[in-house]
């Protein structure tokens, strides 16, 4: 039972643990940051299987909500959310969602360079859809929102970053 | 979506294989480490309550038989008079094979069944001790009780590897604290009434052979302890931090058994104010300890707190040995020098020093008649 337990463990190890570094690093912009952090969500993960009654059904979700808890974790030690960020709560629905072509016509090195740059929130749900490839609902289960707020606010960050882009460098 | 510009872009970002590798054996030495955490928590509350488990297992097969056996055995009386027999008399093979292997057999938990084989090895040096005593201790009866300490210490030593190779590493430190203070306190104990009884050989059989193996045994037990310590004051923090925590339970559950077993013995006020002394080193030893604790000097707290636990299981020991005993036994009050002896000792790893140390068992006898024993803990 726990031999069987330890090698599901170590085979999400290796099939998720890159892009889950990858995922910690685009969030905090730091390689050892995001080592710890990796290491973090697969321990922590590890004593949830092993106390949990019931397994997650989605080990690869489960394990981005608890690097995405993580990485909060690690935020609120240093900042609080900016008054952008809390205003995002609300959302509306974009009637045309042109939020994928936004993406894909970027420059996509300048992009990720910029990310540093934008609100965690912002950045949050940009490197979930768009580096981990996750749908705005798998973003929802994992963050805990509406699928209405993620699709909003993958919108209104899309915008954001594109508006860096483009902005001259000065 | 897949394979949008960012994608390809940010898989640039990568851990490196020897990263990869790092991380994962991290987590393997997390993976042995996590699940005894918990499981420690919750065993340690059922061997508090060890009747109570014992209920809870196959209660209807477990209460038949031992109902059967009791109607059996103990109906006559036989059983609790053949619990005082010792070697040579008609009741002891009842003392053997019915009432020990009922104790061993009513041990449903791994640490019960380990405490119930320490305390076995105590009762073989027990009856050593009471013949030795009363010189009735021959060369056959030695060798009984010899072969019979071998097969319990040895499967006591078998239950702490085995708690030790399942990373439960709680239970493997109290078993081996208890195993550990046991046979230092008999050797000492043994050793005196070899010396005192010298004189009068008769058929007293010679019992150094039996105290030179209580006293392998302990230094086996001192090296298992150093271990332990050193693999705890090489590890993270915050595994320091639990191990230091469970000692610190284990120690204080000891010392509040030591002072209810003190506060009902038989044993008169002298003794037991004695008793009581030994029993506020420990008790100073474990709030030394804490204060270490608070610190977050968790390795040093460790030490302190199986130290405690230690100098608390001596104080029964010898308690019980004045009681059972027609003989004095001086307790040397351990002071500051000796706790700080005692932290260099730990520091130690290697076989010779352990040798040595077991050594520090000795006993030195005084001009005035009195024998002091000095266990070394």
């Amino acid at each position: 039972m726990q031999e069987k337990a330890e090698q599901l463990f170590f085979e999400a190890y290796e099939a998720h643990a890159d892009a889950i570094f990858r995922h910690c690093f685009f969030r905090v912009s730091d390689h050892e940051l995001a080592k710890d952090l990796m290491q973090e969500t697969f321990t922590r993960t590890w004593e949830y299987l092993q106390n949990g009654t019931n397994n997650p059904v989605n080990l690869r979700a489960f394990l981005y909500r608890v690097a995405g808890n993580l990485v909060i974790d690690h935020y609120r030690k240093k900042k609080s959310y900016s008054l952008e960020e809390l205003t995002e709560r609300t959302g509306f629905d974009p009637s045309i969602d042109h939020t994928d072509h936004l993406m894909n016509t970027i420059d996509a090195k300048r992009a990720l360079a910029l990310l540093p740059q934008l609100p965690d929130s912002y950045r949050t749900v940009l490197v979930l859809r768009y580096v981990d490839d996750f749908s705005p609902q798998e973003i929802a289960a994992i963050t805990g929102e509406s699928q209405n707020a993620v699709s909003v606010r993958i919108h209104r960050a899309a915008r954001k970053l594109r508006e860096l882009i483009e902005k001259p460098i000065s | 979506m897949k394979n949008s510009p960012l994608q390809k872009e940010a898989e640039r970002i990568r851990l490196s294989f020897d990263e990869k590798a790092q991380i994962r054996a991290n987590l393997h030495v997390f993976v042995r480490h996590a699940p005894v955490r918990k499981s420690d928590v919750v065993r340690y509350n059922q061997r508090t309550l060890p009747f109570w488990t014992f209920l809870q297992t196959n209660i209807y097969i477990r209460s038949m038989a031992l109902t059967l056996i009791l109607a059996l055995f103990l109906g006559g009386g036989a059983s609790y008079a053949a619990e005082a027999a010792l070697p040579g008399d008609i009741l002891y093979p009842v003392k053997i094979e019915v009432n020990e292997r009922v104790r061993e057999w009513v041990s449903v938990s791994e640490e019960a069944k380990a405490e119930w084989q320490t305390r076995a090895v105590e009762r073989r040096l027990e009856e050593a001790e009471a013949l030795a005593a009363e010189n009735r201790l021959t060369g056959n009866v030695r060798a009984e009780i010899e072969a019979r300490f071998e097969a319990h210490a040895n499967r006591v030593e078998q239950r702490i590897a085995d708690f030790d190779a399942k990373e439960n590493l709680n239970a493997a430190a109290d078993i081996n604290a208890n195993f550990e203070t046991t046979l230092r306190a008999h050797a000492a104990i043994l050793e005196h009434l070899n010396i005192e009884k010298g004189g009068e050989k008769s058929a007293q059989a010679d019992i150094e052979p039996l105290i030179n193996k209580v006293r392998i045994r302990a230094a086996g037990a001192a090296k298992t302890r150093q271990d332990a310590e050193v693999r705890v004051a090489t590890s993270t923090n915050a595994e320091m931090k639990t191990a230091a925590e469970g000692r610190l339970k284990a120690a204080e559950h000891k010392i509040a058994e030591v002072r209810e077993f003190i506060e009902n013995s038989s044993a008169n006020a002298e003794i037991r104010a004695q008793a009581e002394a030994q029993l506020n080193i420990a008790t100073q030893t474990l709030a030394d300890g804490k204060i270490k604790m608070e610190a977050e000097a968790y390795n040093e707290a460790f030490i302190l707190f199986q130290q405690a636990h230690r100098i608390a299981q001596e104080a029964k020991l010898l308690l019980n040995a004045r009681i059972r005993l027609p003989i004095e036994i001086q307790i040397n009050l351990r002071g500051e020098e000796d706790r700080e002896d005692e932290n260099e000792k730990m520091e130690s790893t290697d076989d010779t020093e352990t040798e040595t140390n077991a050594g520090n068992g000795s006993i030195k006898s005084k001009t005035r008649g009195t024998v002091e024993v000095e266990i070394g803990l």
